[in-house]
């Protein structure tokens, strides 16, 4: 159904386009007129600016440009098809909230949950320069690219980022692994909520995309969201944390400074530093061929 | 006001965060989107409410017939979604019809055609000439009788006052070989083509007259005279009867020649004709 819709929409038959687009609408004109009346409800400044409707036409020719267009082949079925129609109704949705002139008449729960993550970013930001946090530390495309070469290419990394005395990517991994924790900790740790949820299955599905074992990641994050100990006396990170990132990567994390010196190095090999090193010389290895 | 695009959030488009929310998007996309949903402040919320969002109105999304008023929003949006529909395939053609015609103005445009004599065209080189051919002529086969084509056969040069062989075609060609004064071994070939439907759109700038020379083997010779033409469709070439290297040149004809086809073409400087498939090619009038 999807496949043939697809192909009428990039050819230039109006009969074919009709017989293609009309079990489609069948399907979807109802719950989707029903879902995007349900979205305006909450949200009053937007519903004076367009009705459901509009909202639902808008969704269906940003989603049926979606399927035109070259990656629209990745749209296999019908419930994905759906599941995109409403995705571009609530991105449109969201999009008309975020405009000055709706928001500020706007007062519903989207703005203030918005103002509390990037307020709560910003600070994170702020605090970075003095304690660098995995928060920011992984807000540097550099950064990301480079755990995912950490833990999907180990083999490339430790080739890209040859050093004498090389120290084993298990080290840098338990940095990472910590701070992720960390993050977790701050941001999903307390009270449970649907903030704390989000943020725990985001954490989950990135990890698992870095191909960390689910049972290893498990540990962390029990670790992570459980009530702080009492702080161990000359160790200044969480115990039970650095604890389950040991049991983890086989490591000994004992202290911040550690740390500090294995994200001085990850910062070296990210922005491809070569003087200076303190453990011998980091920085990616340049290639002839290059 | 705009917001600085976070690093993270560059190159991420609604598209592919869309194909990261409904977990179809490639393995590095997703990994790019969901470490930008962590940590880049836009993309989280923006995901966040997006899930928030259709976790609590997913029931919301049903088939069920309603009230009168909705099934009649709801029959209006059904139209209103067929007609946007419509309107990207009609996008569609106007854009292919707008490229079509990009891609004409692109086109080289028609070069100054080339005249002269392809003499013994072998059947690969016919064939290339048969490729530019835009239109071909209905014509027959005709024997040429001039002196200089047909000595043997020719009327005494005495009584000869500039003979000629004229052949109009049924689509309105005026077709003429001459033999031109002073001396037998010239000939000029017309061609005009002026009265013909549609020449000015099918740029037509050159004229491919086949003749056949019988050959005592049973394969006959076959030279194509090119005749390039003007503006108005006329065009003429000379030809010097008797020669084998010069252009413009035929070699005597040792038996009856035959003008056996006529066909227009448009040769561009991309598609002319070249030597060397034929033997001795002609070169730019």
């Amino acid at each position: 159904m999807v496949a043939r819709l697809r192909e009428a929409l990039r050819g230039t038959d109006e009969r074919a386009l009709d017989g293609a687009a009309g079990p489609v609408l069948e399907r979807m004109y109802r719950p989707l007129l029903r879902y995007c009346e349900a979205l305006l409800r909450g949200a009053p400044a937007a519903r004076r600016i367009m009705d459901g409707e509009d909202l639902a036409l808008e969704a269906w020719h940003k989603t049926l440009r979606h399927l035109r267009g070259e990656r629209g082949d990745r749209i296999a079925d019908p419930e994905h098809f759906e599941r995109l129609i409403r995705c571009a109704a609530r991105s449109i949705l969201l999009d008309m909230l975020d405009r000055p002139s709706t928001a500020m008449h706007h007062a519903t729960v989207e703005m203030t949950e918005r103002d509390a993550d990037e307020t709560s970013m910003a600070g994170r930001s702020r605090d970075h320069l003095v304690t660098p946090e995995a928060g920011t530390f992984l807000t540097d495309r550099r950064h990301v690219q480079l755990v995912e070469m950490l833990f999907t290419e180990e083999t490339r990394f430790r080739n890209e980022f040859r050093q004498a005395n090389q120290r084993h990517p298990r080290h840098y991994r338990a940095l990472v692994l910590y701070e992720l924790g960390d993050f977790l900790r701050e941001e999903a740790g307390g009270e449970p909520g649907p903030g704390s949820e989000y943020m725990t299955r985001m954490m989950r599905r990135y990890v698992r995309l870095l191909g960390v074992p689910e049972d290893d990641w498990q540990r962390i994050e029990t670790a992570a969201l459980s009530p702080q100990e009492e702080e161990e006396s000359g160790s200044d990170l969480v115990p039970a944390l650095r604890d389950a990132v040991n049991e983890v990567c086989g490591t000994r994390l004992t202290g911040r400074a550690f740390l500090s010196v294995l994200r001085y190095e990850m910062n070296r090999f990210a922005t491809g530093a070569n003087t200076g090193a303190s453990s011998g010389g980091g920085g990616r290895k340049q290639h002839a061929s290059a | 006001m705009s917001t600085p695009e976070s690093d993270l959030k560059r190159g991420l488009s609604e598209e592919l965060i869309n194909e990261f929310l409904i977990d179809i998007a490639e393995a590095p996309v997703e990994r790019s989107i969901a470490a930008a949903a962590l940590f880049d402040p836009f993309v989280r919320r923006r995901l966040k409410e997006c899930s928030r969002l259709d976790d609590s109105l997913i029931s919301e999304y049903s088939n069920e017939p309603g009230d009168a008023a909705f099934e009649a929003r709801a029959l209006g949006l059904r139209e209103r979604m067929a007609d946007a529909a419509r309107t990207m395939v009609r996008q569609n053609a106007e854009a292919a019809q707008w490229e079509r015609e990009r891609e004409r103005q692109r086109a080289p445009s028609p070069a100054v055609a080339v005249a002269g004599v392809l003499k013994r065209v072998s059947d690969p080189a016919f064939a290339a000439i048969t490729g530019l051919v835009k239109q071909t002529l209905v014509l027959g086969r005709h024997a040429l009788t001039l002196p200089g084509l047909a000595p043997a056969a020719a009327a005494a040069p005495e009584n000869l006052d500039m003979p000629r062989q004229t052949f109009t075609t049924p689509e309105g060609v005026r077709i003429e070989f001459q033999q031109l004064p002073g001396a037998t071994n010239r000939v000029r070939a017309v061609v005009d083509a002026s009265a013909l439907p549609e020449r000015e759109e099918r740029c037509y700038n050159a004229a491919f007259l086949v003749l056949e020379e019988s050959h005592p083997t049973g394969t006959p010779d076959r030279h194509v005279l090119v005749v390039s033409l003007n503006d108005q469709g006329r065009g003429f070439t000379d030809v010097l009867i008797g020669g084998e290297g010069a252009v413009s040149t035929l070699p005597t004809p040792e038996s009856a020649c035959h003008l056996v086809g006529a066909t227009l073409s448009c040769v561009t400087s991309a598609n002319a004709v070249r030597r060397g498939d034929s033997g001795d090619g002609p070169k730019p009038a």
